[in-house]
């Protein structure tokens, strides 16, 4: 069990805030962002809106090979949706039917320009290990995997 | 964490012992007994566990006292260094995303014309 934990990572994107935003808010994009390549991010329910649920199963792909059909689910809240400037929500991971992963993530987003300013937040309430070990272990797989792909997409799109 | 540990780890019976560890150290026959699975099974599978470096054992009078190695379970900052890694790649697909999405905007305006 870890004490509390935190992270901060911020990073400016070359989009509009309200499409920064958006793209936190609206199941259909986080579902093309929140899971690595080779893994497929099944969202049964993500609103956006203060008392919300977050409720998705990310689920291994073939290209995983062994890990191929494993399923990691988390389920959250959302505690506060602030448009377009701040979301706080909470995340649960479980593993084999027990919680392992308990965290409160706090996104800000700052007008910058034409850009925007994204930062993240995170605390880890709860830090189960080695489980908590596992799970990430198998998104490393999904994007360690995947690196070669993204690489070619981000070609492709110049 | 390597592939071993992972596959060592995945098995739900394994799973459970490491969960039983994590509270404390337990012999065998209490593993036994609270799993309810024949104790030839939970010694292979303390053995699997044993093997990847998970579990150590140590006698005590009599008995096997099996724990959790601890070198294993000081992870938690190598740990939130790939969290926070995750969160790195997931910033990059959300950056190929708003270009997707921006573009879109563009072949809208354009189309409008």
């Amino acid at each position: 069990m870890a004490d509390n934990k935190e992270l901060t990572l911020t990073r400016i994107f070359g989009a509009p805030r309200d499409l920064v935003f958006k793209a936190w808010t609206d199941p259909k994009l986080v579902e093309q962002w929140w899971a690595p390549k080779g893994v497929t991010n099944q969202i049964n329910e993500w609103s956006a809106h203060p008392g919300g649920k977050i409720d998705l199963v990310m689920i291994a792909g073939e290209e995983l090979g062994p890990l191929a059909g494993q399923h990691w689910p988390m389920t959250g809240e959302f505690k506060e949706v602030q448009k377009p400037s701040k979301l706080v929500f909470t995340g649960n991971a479980i593993l084999n039917g027990k919680e392992i992963l308990e965290h409160l993530t706090t996104v800000t987003f700052e007008e910058n320009g034409d850009k925007t300013k994204m930062t993240v937040h995170i605390v880890v309430t709860k830090a189960v290990m080695p489980q908590a070990g596992m799970a990430l272990q198998g998104m490393e797989m999904g994007w360690n995997q995947q690196l070669d792909k993204l690489v070619e997409f981000v070609q492709k799109q110049q | 964490m390597n592939p071993v540990t992972f596959s060592a780890l995945a098995e739900p019976n394994r799973f459970q012992i490491v969960e039983l560890l994590r509270d404390k150290p337990r012999a065998v026959g209490e593993l036994v007994d609270t799993l309810h699975i024949r104790q030839p099974q939970v010694s292979k599978h303390l053995k699997v566990l044993a093997d990847a470096g998970i579990v150590e054992v140590r006698p005590l009078a009599n008995q096997r006292i099996y724990e959790l190695s601890p070198k294993k379970f000081q992870e938690i900052d190598a740990w939130l260094e790939k969290y926070r890694k995750l969160w790195i790649e997931r910033f990059d697909r959300l950056d190929a995303l708003l270009q997707r999405e921006k573009q879109k905007g563009v072949k809208k305006v354009k189309s409008s014309k």
